[in-house]
């Protein structure tokens, strides 16, 4: 894990309502670096992630929509965000009451730092 | 806004009766289900434009959405006299074909409309499928032989799914669909940047959608999923589940506000609902 991505995986984890921010490779949806609460399992979030990522990528593909960048996901008990660029996608796994703009705009931020 | 290029191009067209722009018009039009109004400026464009592939294209899609597949088969064919290896034509023809069970010529007609633009993903997805389930096809004269409900029926049933969500889109470039739990088109259109309904593409890559995330976030302990916003480099896509394992979609332009898209999804679920409800 490079300083940079460690770096910027702990500002995503250190902000309100954050349990888990990890990088993962979309192609195996392995994480490759992760800041977690303990009772994450971030294999299982990363896998979920990239999978969901992986299935609306082709569908915005075939309907001519172009790369598909931000995708939330919002369930009874959370929140997941998932930025991408090429083959990395950021995680964040939150609380339901998290403030979603917040940390979309700092997974974007996120990207950005360490490309 | 739409609304504003329709006006522009109708405007066009009332100073120059032979301007191209009744192309565009006519394909948007009918994407905002002003299929009448579509079909007239159709019309008069060929009126003009009689060797022009395109224009037959264009009225062909028109006449499809309509439910008049006889005439939007002769379009699609008279334009392919004009050019053999217009590839809107060829995909047109194909799903046609698609449509009613006629498998070997939808598979020849797709494989030539994607030798014209191999780089259509879209279109390749549609052919695979075509060819499993060629390859899956085990008895097809007994397929043909299938009693069918009278045509104007299906038609009319079929329609009704089809616009099942024109109420909540409005003029701008949205488009709604349900699916089934498998991934199978229940209702809606979903239509790509040039007016095409790859409804059914969209159906394959998202099959299976709902039960993953079912399992996933409960094995994460996250609950039932609620909903799905998905911003893309042209459009802003959300995903709600619908009733049995259904998925309901609805996708707008990129500069639509997101919290717009929102609102849109929570309609067109219920609208689903209320539809799934009432055709069970």
């Amino acid at each position: 894990m490079t300083a940079a991505l460690r770096e910027t995986l702990g500002v995503l984890a250190a902000m309100p309502g954050v349990r888990a921010a990890l990088a993962a490779t979309t192609s195996d949806g392995l994480p490759a670096a992760t800041v977690a609460a303990i009772d994450v399992d971030a294999d299982a979030l990363a896998a979920f992630a990239t999978a969901v990522l992986t299935r609306t990528r082709r569908a915005n593909a075939s309907a001519g929509y172009g790369d598909t960048r931000h995708l939330s996901l919002d369930a009874e008990h959370g929140r997941l965000f998932v930025a991408t660029e090429g083959e990395l996608a950021l995680v964040v796994l939150a609380e339901r009451d998290v403030a979603a703009g917040l940390v979309r705009v700092a997974l974007q931020r996120a990207l950005r730092n360490i490309q | 806004m739409a609304a504003d290029r329709v006006q522009a191009w109708k405007d066009e067209l009332a100073r120059d009766t032979s301007s191209a722009v009744f192309l565009p018009l006519v394909d948007a039009l009918r994407r905002m289900g002003r299929l009448d109004e579509a079909r007239r400026y159709a019309l008069r464009g060929l009126e003009h434009h009689p060797h022009l592939a395109g224009a037959h294209d264009a009225l062909a899609r028109v006449m499809a959405d309509l439910g008049d597949e006889a005439q939007a088969r002769d379009e699609w064919q008279f334009a392919l006299r004009l050019d053999a290896g217009h590839q809107a034509s060829l995909r047109g023809l194909g799903f046609l074909a698609y449509k009613r069970r006629d498998l070997a010529t939808a598979e020849q007609l797709l494989a030539r409309a994607l030798h014209a633009n191999p780089s259509d993903d879209g279109l390749a997805t549609a052919l695979r499928r075509v060819r499993s389930e060629l390859r899956g096809a085990e008895q097809p004269a007994a397929v043909e032989t299938r009693a069918v409900p009278p045509r104007v029926i299906r038609r009319t049933a079929a329609d009704e799914a089809r616009r099942l969500f024109a109420p909540l889109l409005g003029d701008g470039d949205r488009t709604a669909l349900l699916l089934d739990h498998d991934g199978l088109v229940l209702a809606g259109t979903y239509l790509d940047g040039d007016g095409r309904d790859v409804a059914e593409e969209i159906g394959a890559h998202l099959s299976g959608l709902a039960e993953e995330a079912t399992r996933a976030l409960e094995h994460l302990g996250l609950g039932r999923w609620q909903s799905m916003l998905v911003e893309a480099q042209h459009a802003t896509v959300g995903l709600a589940p619908g009733l049995e394992g259904s998925v309901v979609m609805v996708a707008a332009a990129r500069d639509t506000q997101v919290g717009l898209v929102r609102r849109m999804l929570s309609q067109a679920c219920q609208r689903a609902a209320t539809w799934m409800g009432v055709a069970a």
